[in-house]
């Protein structure tokens, strides 16, 4: 088994010490000096939990975020990728930087060009692996590890998480859900993950419209008898958990930590800190299955329920894949006329350069019949994301729409389908609140894209000047 | 020469960050009982397989609720890899709501009183719910409770209960038992040993649990909890006397819960799940569809059974000329239908077809939709029966197989793998070996010809116990068969799953002493079973620090 060093800065902390802690991490052998992990009290938590440790290495990158401030307005990042790259060409606007032009696949965004900034030269340098390493080191900036292709997780924890605990550790602005991780869908092999809690710890996604649905907005709180058997059993098994990590050691108890951070959550989630959120009267949403043929339904469906959910605050960091990287599904676009048969909705089972599947098309994209089928493909995922911009522009917010106080990254994982990393499509949609300068098309140098992250967790109020491998960073960028 | 490192072999450390299969260790002393260091022990999370088992053996309920979890993380191939086993909140909040609808299920009607064993009336009810904390709770935990935990959960039923009736108290008690770490995780503390610093001793509830999750896959049964009660479970011996009990009947048939989850470790080692998702173009092959896949997937579950609990060893898996067809297989092997429905036993022309590498289910499971895959199929040899798994293509690879070309063979399309320098070094050892398998197409048919051209089986091993070209995938089949590496492998992935990780350093005088015990029996896949659980770790865990 391989064993990690547990770095400082690794950890994050809370009011009250919680731990988001990283199983497989031996903590003893990285300068912890026998602090303790779990549980409440001790000297560190409260060192912490002052916000005194965290200023020990104040230039160290993914520094334990103190807790975000609360302010007036509440800011939201959902991070939204579309799967096996894009064409660079078609995608990437022209022009300068106030007077750009967009490009076939982007220019579905027009109506918003004041609302966007488009970077250009944004590489992933961490060069492993096709699909799923660049998929899992895209929020991480880390490398991935494990056994074997498909396999493979990250090796640290991801900035949404990051920003997201920053946002929980603050009573006063902590949300019901500490974060949302959207999909279409579940790799059939290996985790095609964005989201990491910590090191080989990725968070599973909420796949149905309608999953997500039930989660916010169905009476969850329960009768009062419900809420009072809730909070003894919860009460009951946090008493066993800290029973039992007594007499556990080191690797052992960090993996009790992550059922006790678990525990934490499941507490707020099920309504007993934060409020309800009610969905509109009529409002339904059906869509179960993660059937590939009904992705555009879904993708709707599901646009719309994270719109009322944000509406009612329910959380405020997203992440949202809008397909899984990498060639396991048959992925055709039959309502745009893509597919191998006239029914609109066959998959493609075959797995060569005649095939119509996104993945197949992506590694053949020379050909002016794929050119042509990517271009269509790509503007109807930039598409979706425009439907949401306009979901949030419709939703009032003090003076102004919830859009105005949220970004939304849109990137991929992949520049290409050939798994190139340098020269990602990167879109920003929204200002943050103010914080970050639209309508802007920025050219940058072989840029780190975890410049780019670091740039919009700042935005979103957490104090961080690096993030990730040192090795994946190259200099910050200023978004402002 | 190259940056890849591919001289894969078990011995060889070149795979940066994947489980290393170390190297024979030069000394293991051979005459000690006691093992020489103990493996890590780490604090292993229910599977969701064991979590439906467990759920049905502790409360009788069938319903499995964890197929509505949130998919295992999979980072190594088997299921209960402890890398896969971690709690995010989205799992906790599903095993908050299982555990209280499981609890509710298992109490309505009269399940009260079957499952509490009294009833819980008027004076009697402290009495009642005190006896079903002790006997449920010792059950759940797989321990008998402290009285600290008795005393907590009596004031649990006694808070929840109130302005209710028992049942309310019960539920509560019920759900908290079913959420907490001592029932989610298989919990082991033991106790010090004497002058042996890197060790503690698992306590007799420990050990029955190791065996009842090692040959069940569930919660120990009464008589496991009676002996460990008694002190009966305490040396090799008595664990043996278990183990055999546990796996096979008196009349000499194998014990149910041991066949099934035996069937359900060769699942995990072979990847037999992704049969079950298989499809193909029906276009190329109007012979396909999910009667005969299913069909196929019984065959192999079918011929592993019967090789497992009929003395067959580790080499019958690879050599063995019979195995069990319907009509439907019987049309895609080419051999006479059976007579009467459902699978029979058929023998193989060896010519054409032998042993569990030749199954329609491997074969079909191993290729593109449309074509085969050499690759995969080379893949999958090296990593699952060799355990020399090669490393992910360089990320500017272009791996689309290549378009299906009517004036080739498969063979012809795919040899710029051999002749590019670049991807020689990794490829020499895959793509020969997917050759070898080029008579069977892609939904396992046999074949001698592609595109009107006969078919060449022919390749070589590079970087394996059995190196050396081979004239035809016959050949190929017959040196797998008797490679020591094979074999080898065989024994660790059975050694992982018992042990739910990937093998350290200091596992290597066990896995020792595994392969002498399975060399002794001739390779019996029940000794293997068996003995993978009572080498002379068996009664210890690491110390951690």
């Amino acid at each position: 088994m391989t064993k990690q060093k547990l770095h400082r800065r690794d950890l994050l902390r809370g009011l009250g010490g919680v731990a988001i802690a990283l199983p497989w991490l031996e903590a003893a052998a990285c300068g912890y000096d026998g602090e303790r992990m779990a549980g409440d009290g001790g000297a560190d938590a409260d060192r912490y939990r002052l916000g005194i440790g965290s200023r020990r290495e104040p230039s160290s990158a993914d520094a334990g975020a103190p807790p975000l401030a609360t302010s007036d307005r509440p800011r939201r990042l959902i991070i939204i990728t579309t799967p096996n790259g894009t064409l660079s060409d078609r995608w990437f606007p022209s022009g300068g930087e106030r007077d750009f032009r967009l490009g076939p696949i982007t220019m579905p965004f027009e109506p918003h060009r004041r609302d966007i900034v488009l970077l250009k030269g944004v590489d992933q340098k961490y060069d492993g692996g096709t699909h799923f390493e660049p998929t899992s080191a895209l929020l991480t900036c880390r490398e991935a590890v494990g056994p074997s292709e498909g396999a493979k997780q990250a090796s640290g924890v991801s900035i949404d998480q990051v920003i997201a605990q920053a946002i929980n550790a603050n009573p006063m602005i902590r949300t019901r859900f500490s974060s949302f991780e959207l999909g279409t869908n579940q790799s059939t092999s290996g985790v095609s993950a964005l989201a990491y809690s910590g090191a080989r710890m990725p968070l599973p996604k909420t796949n149905s419209p309608r999953a997500l649905f039930n989660r916010v907005f169905a009476a969850s709180t329960g009768s009062s008898a419900e809420q009072r058997r809730r909070q003894s059993i919860l009460d009951g098994v946090r008493e066993e958990q800290r029973r039992l990590a007594m007499q556990l050691g080191g690797e052992d108890r960090a993996r009790l930590d992550a059922y006790l951070t678990s525990l934490r959550e499941t507490e707020q989630r099920l309504g007993n800190t934060g409020g309800m959120c009610t969905a509109p009267m009529g409002f339904s949403a059906g869509t179960t299955d993660d059937d590939q043929r009904r992705l555009p339904a879904m993708v709707r469906e599901m646009m719309d329920v994270l719109a009322l959910s944000l509406a009612c605050d329910a959380t405020r960091v997203v992440t949202y894949p809008l397909r899984s990287d990498g060639g396991g599904s048959n992925q055709t676009f039959g309502w745009l006329g893509i597919g191998p048969s006239p029914d609109p909705f066959d998959a493609d089972t075959t797995d060569d350069s005649s095939s119509t599947s996104h993945h197949s098309m992506s590694h053949n994209d020379a050909t002016p019949q794929n050119i042509d089928r990517l271009t269509r493909v790509n503007a109807w995922y930039m598409q979706q994301i425009v439907y949401l911009i306009e979901k949030l522009k419709a939703i009032p917010e003090g003076t102004g729409t919830v859009f105005d106080n949220t970004a939304i990254l849109y990137t991929s994982p992949i520049a290409r389908g050939n798994h190139s990393k340098n020269d990602l499509p990167v879109l920003i949609a929204g200002s943050c609140g103010g914080r970050i300068d639209t309508g802007r098309f920025l050219r940058l140098d072989a840029q780190s894209h975890a410049g780019v992250l670091v740039a919009l967790a700042n935005a979103m109020g957490v104090e961080m000047t690096t993030f990730g491998d040192p090795r994946f960073w190259n200099r910050s960028v200023s978004l402002s | 020469m190259t940056s890849f490192g591919c001289a894969g072999a078990i011995g060889d450390t070149s795979n940066d960050g994947g489980p290393t299969s170390p190297a024979r260790p030069s000394r293991c002393a051979t005459d000690s009982a006691e093992a020489q260091s103990i493996g890590p022990s780490p604090l292993r999370r229910l599977t969701h397989y064991e979590y439906n088992n467990t759920v049905r053996d502790l409360l009788g309920d069938t319903t499995q609720p964890a197929n509505e979890f949130a998919p295992e993380n999979r980072e190594g191939v088997l299921d209960n890899d402890v890398g896969s086993l971690s709690v995010s909140p989205t799992l906790f909040e599903q095993y908050y709501r299982a555990a209280d609808a499981i609890a509710a299920r298992a109490l309505e009607g009269d399940g009260l009183a079957r499952v509490a064993g009294c009833a819980p009336m008027g004076a009697t009810e402290m009495s009642c719910a005190r006896q079903f904390i002790d006997a449920i709770g010792a059950r759940a935990y797989r321990r008998p409770l402290s009285a600290d935990e008795v005393a907590s959960l009596t004031a649990s039923y006694t808070s929840a209960r109130m302005g209710e009736d028992p049942r309310a108290g019960f539920r509560t008690v019920l759900a908290q038992m079913l959420l907490s770490p001592n029932f989610l995780f298989r919990v082991e503390v033991g106790s010090p040993v004497a002058g042996r610093a890197d060790r503690r001793r698992l306590t007799p509830y420990e050990l029955a649990s190791r065996l009842s999750y090692g040959l069940w896959g569930t919660m120990p049964d009464a008589a496991l909890f009676e002996a460990a009660r008694a002190g009966e479970l305490g040396t090799i011996e008595q664990l043996r006397a278990q183990v055999r009990r546990m796996t096979r009947v008196a009349n000499g048939e194998p014990v149910e819960k041991a066949r099934v989850h035996l069937a359900h470790v060769f699942g995990e080692w072979l990847g037999l799940d992704a049969v079950r998702r298989l499809t193909k173009d029906r276009a190329a092959f109007p012979m396909w569809n999910d009667e005969l896949r299913d069909s196929m997937l019984s065959e192999t579950q079918r011929f592993l059974q019967d090789v497992s609990w009929q003395r067959g060893t580790i080499a019958n898996l690879f050599d063995a000329r019979h195995s069990f067809v319907d009509a439907r297989l019987a049309a895609l092997y080419g051999v006479s239908a059976p007579s009467g429905s459902g699978l029979q036993r058929v023998e193989f022309d060896p010519m054409q077809r032998f042993g569990l590498l030749t199954h329609g289910s491997l074969l079909a499971r191993n290729s593109g939709a449309g074509q085969t895959s050499p690759i995969r199929r080379g893949q999958y040899v090296r990593e699952r029966i060799l355990c020399s798994p090669l490393p992910s293509p360089p990320s500017s690879v272009d791996n689309t197989p290549p378009m299906p070309n009517p004036m080739l063979t498969t063979r012809q399309r795919f040899a710029r793998h051999t002749a590019d320098p670049s991807c020689r070094s990794c490829h020499e050892q895959i793509d020969p070996v997917g050759f070898g398998f080029e008579n069977y197409d892609a939904i396992g048919r046999f074949r001698r010809e592609e595109n009107g051209m006969a078919i060449d089986s022919s390749g070589s091993l590079i970087a394996t116990d059995v190196d050396g070209t081979f004239a035809s995938g016959r050949e190929l089949l017959g040196r797998l068969a008797a490679s020591q590496q094979a074999r080898a492998c065989v024994i660790r992935q059975f050694f992982r799953y018992a042990h739910g990780r990937y093998e350290s350093e200091a596992d290597l005088c066990v896995i020792d002493e595994l392969e002498s015990r399975v060399d002794a029996s001739g390779g019996r896949i029940e000794e293997l079973f068996t003995e993978s659980l009572l080498t002379s770790d068996a009664l210890y865990r690491s110390a951690t620090p």
